[in-house]
C-alpha cells in the first residue's frame, strides 16, 4: 500500500555493496527468503487474494462450490442500510479512538519529554494500557461501565453525582462513545511513546537558538517541535486510518454490536454477516471494502501530505 | 517518504547516539513556576487515567469476591491471592496458560528463524525480483488481518488445521514475517561490510557467513524481534478466535472471555484472572522497555 511503495525504491538503491553479485547468489537468496515468503504467502497473501475473490461469489461457507455472481453483493451492500450505519460508526471510531489518542499522546509527550522528573514513570504508566490483551481491556471496561455493580456508577453516586449514572454500554445513544473511550484510554499510550522517542532527537541547538530569539513556548512548538514532529504524525495518522477502518476486538468483546446494532462496525458486521448468518460472499465483500477505504484514505493522505511538503 | 529509511535505533549495531536532552536547564530557565506546577497536575491526572483501571483489578484481585461485590472501590485491607487460585482452578486457566506459552514460544521460534534468513537475504544478496517480493512482504505491515479473516478460516478448515496447535501458530509466524523481515533487514543492511567480506575471501558461502558471523552480530535486534513476537502473540484475541475457539486450545487471552461470561459478577475473580492473563506481558514490557518501543517505534519517528 502507500508506505511500501514509496518506501522501496530508497530502500533497495542501498541495498547491496558493489561486486557483492554472483550468479549462485539468485537462488541462494530465493532460498534464504524461502521460508517466511512462503508461510506469508499461504496465511496471510492467498487469503487476501481469495478474499477478493469470494466477494464476487455468493458462496455460503459449506458448498463445493462458489456460484459467481459479479457485482451482486456490492450492488447489495449499496443499499444495505446497516453497512453505511456501520460505516459511520467506523468515522466516528477513527475519531474518538484513533484520532483523539494522536493529539493526546501529543499533548502528553510534550509535557513528559520537558518534566524533569517521573520520565519512566510516565512512559511506563501511559503505555501500560497499550499491552494489555483486547479481552483483559474489555473485563476492566465491561465492570467499570456496568450499570449495577459498575465502579463508573457506585463512584458517581459516592461523590453525589447519582443523576449523572447512566445505563453506559446499554444506552444506543451513548454505547460507541463508550466503547471508543475505551479504545482511546487503551491506544494513547502508542502516540505517547511514538513522540518521545521523536522528542528526543528535536536538535536542543535549534531550540535553544529560538528561545534566545525570545520565542515563547507556543511559537516555539509551532516553528521548532512541529516540523520535526512530521514523519511520526505521518506513521500514526496512516496506522490508525488502516486499524480505524478494521476496528473489531473491543466492540466484539463489548456489545457484540449491540444494542441494536448502535455499535456495529464494518468489522464486526462482516463477521456476523460471514460466520452467523453463512452469507460469506457477502462478509468478504463487506472486508473487501474496509480494506479498500483503508488503502484509498491512505494513499489521498499520503498525496496531501507530498503536496503539503512541496508547498513548505 | 522521501527521506532514506534510516537505522531503528533497536537494531542500530552501535551504541545509540546520545542526544543531550532538550529539557536541560538551560532551557527551563524561562519557564513560570505556575506553569511547572499545571504540568505535573495535568500529567498526575493523566497518569491516573490511564493507571487507575489497572489498579483498580489489581486491587479487587486481592479481595475477597464479597468485599468486592459490597465495595467495588475499597482497599485490599487483608489481601490474599485466593482469588488467584480459585481463577487458576475453576476456568481452566493452566490449560489456557499453556496454551499461550505454547503459541507464544512457537510463534518465536518461527517469527526469528523466518525472519532472521529474508533480513539477510534481502540486504546481502541479490536475486530476480527481490524488490517486488520485499515490497510485497512489507505490505503485510499494515495490512490487518481483518481484511482477510474470514478467508483464512476457511482455509484453515480446509487444510484440516482447526482444532490444533497449528492453526494459530502458522498464521502468526506468517503475520510476524513482514515485521521481521523490516527489522532484521534494517539490521543487516547496516552491518559494516567487512566481516563478511574476509570471510567470503577465506572461502565461506553465503550459509556460514549467515550463521557463524551475522546471525551472533545480530542478538540485539533478535532480542527486540522476540520481544515484540511475545507481546503480539500473548494478546492476540482475533486470531484464536478464529483458529481456536474451543476443543480446549485456547489462549488466555481468549480464555478469559469465556470466564467472564461464566462468572460474571464475580468481579474479585475476573479481576484475578484477569492479571493472571496480563502480568507476564506487563513485566516483560517493564523490563525491557526500551527495546520493546524502539522496536515498536522503528521507523516511525525518522523513517
Amino acid at each position: 500500500m502507500g508506505t511500501s511503495s514509496s518506501e522501496v525504491p530508497t530502500l533497495v538503491g542501498r541495498r547491496t555493496p558493489k561486486g557483492d553479485v554472483r550468479r549462485s547468489d539468485r537462488l541462494t537468496g530465493l532460498a534464504f527468503v524461502a521460508p517466511g515468503l512462503i508461510l506469508y504467502g499461504a496465511f496471510v497473501l492467498y487469503p487476501l487474494i481469495q478474499s477478493v475473490y469470494v466477494s464476487f461469489t455468493s458462496w455460503d461457507g459449506v458448498s463445493p462450490t462458489k456460484p459467481f455472481v459479479g457485482l451482486d453483493n456490492y450492488r447489495a451492500m449499496f443499499h444495505d442500510d446497516l453497512f453505511w450505519t456501520s460505516l459511520k460508526h467506523n468515522i466516528t471510531w477513527l475519531v474518538v479512538a484513533t484520532f483523539v489518542p494522536i493529539v493526546l499522546g501529543l499533548f502528553l509527550a510534550v509535557l513528559a519529554s520537558g518534566a524533569r522528573r517521573f520520565r519512566t514513570v510516565y512512559r511506563v504508566g501511559f503505555f501500560l494500557p497499550f499491552i494489555l490483551a483486547p479481552s483483559a481491556v474489555t473485563a476492566i471496561w465491561s465492570w467499570i461501565y456496568d450499570p449495577t455493580i459498575g465502579v463508573l456508577n457506585n463512584a458517581l453516586e459516592a461523590i453525589g453525582l447519582g443523576d449523572l449514572t447512566q445505563g453506559w454500554l446499554g444506552d444506543p445513544n451513548i454505547a460507541l462513545y463508550c466503547v471508543a473511550f475505551c479504545g482511546l484510554w487503551a491506544g494513547t499510550g502508542f502516540s505517547f511513546v511514538v513522540f518521545m522517542a521523536a522528542l528526543q532527537d528535536v536538535d536542543p541547538e535549534t531550540r535553544d537558538a529560538a528561545v534566545v530569539d525570545g520565542a515563547g513556548p507556543f511559537r516555539l512548538f509551532w516553528h521548532i517541535t512541529m516540523p520535526q514532529l512530521r514523519h511520526s504524525i505521518r506513521f500514526l495518522v496512516l496506522l490508525s486510518l488502516i486499524f480505524g477502518f478494521a476496528a473489531f476486538e473491543l466492540v466484539f468483546l463489548l456489545t457484540g454490536g449491540g444494542p441494536g446494532n448502535s455499535t456495529e462496525l464494518l468489522g464486526t458486521y462482516a463477521y456476523r454477516v460471514a460466520f452467523q448468518f453463512g452469507h460469506v460472499g457477502y462478509g468478504t465483500a463487506l472486508t473487501t471494502v474496509m480494506a479498500v477505504l483503508a488503502l484509498v484514505c491512505s494513499v489521498v493522505y499520503l498525496q496531501f501530505q507530498k503536496w503539503q511538503d512541496r508547498n513548505a | 517518504m522521501p527521506e532514506a529509511v534510516t537505522m531503528p535505533e533497536a537494531v542500530s549495531p552501535t551504541p545509540a547516539r546520545t542526544h543531550p536532552r532538550a529539557s536541560g536547564g538551560r532551557s527551563t530557565a524561562g519557564r513560570s513556576r505556575l506553569g511547572e506546577v499545571a504540568r505535573y497536575v495535568i500529567l498526575t491526572v493523566a497518569l491516573l487515567f490511564f493507571v487507575g483501571p489497572v489498579l483498580l483489578i489489581l486491587s479487587a484481585s486481592l479481595r475477597s469476591s464479597v468485599e468486592v461485590a459490597m465495595d467495588p472501590l475499597g482497599w485490599p485491607t487483608n489481601p490474599s491471592l485466593d482469588s488467584y487460585k480459585a481463577a487458576w482452578d475453576a476456568g481452566q486457566f493452566s490449560d489456557f496458560a499453556l496454551n499461550t506459552v505454547i503459541y507464544t514460544v512457537t510463534s518465536c521460534v518461527g517469527v526469528v528463524i523466518c525472519g532472521t534468513l529474508a533480513g539477510y537475504g534481502f540486504a546481502r544478496l541479490r536475486f530476480a525480483g527481490n524488490g517486488l517480493l520485499l515490497s510485497i512482504i512489507i505490505l503485510g505491515m499494515i495490512v490487518p488481518l481483518q481484511a482477510y479473516m474470514i478467508p483464512l478460516y476457511f482455509q484453515l478448515l480446509r487444510l484440516g488445521l482447526l482444532g490444533t496447535y497449528w492453526a494459530v501458530i502458522l498464521p502468526s509466524i506468517a503475520m510476524g514475517v513482514p515485521f521481521a523481515t523490516f527489522l532484521m533487514r534494517a539490521f543487516f543492511l547496516n552491518l559494516p561490510n567487512e566481516l563478511a567480506e574476509a570471510a567470503r575471501l577465506d572461502g565461506c558461502g553465503h550459509w556460514r557467513i549467515f550463521r557463524h558471523i551475522m546471525l551472533p552480530l545480530a542478538a540485539p535486534a533478535v532480542a527486540t524481534l522476540i520481544i515484540v513476537q511475545s507481546v503480539t502473540t500473548w494478546n492476540a484475541y482475533l486470531l484464536p478466535l478464529l483458529a481456536a475457539p474451543e476443543g480446549g486450545k485456547q489462549p488466555l487471552a481468549l480464555g478469559l472471555q469465556f470466564f467472564q461470561g461464566e462468572f460474571n459478577t464475580d468481579r474479585a475473580l475476573i479481576s484475578a484472572a484477569t492479571m493472571i492473563t496480563s502480568i507476564p506481558m506487563i513485566i516483560l514490557v517493564i523490563v525491557f522497555q526500551r527495546r520493546f518501543i524502539s522496536g515498536l517505534t522503528a521507523g516511525a519517528v525518522r523513517g
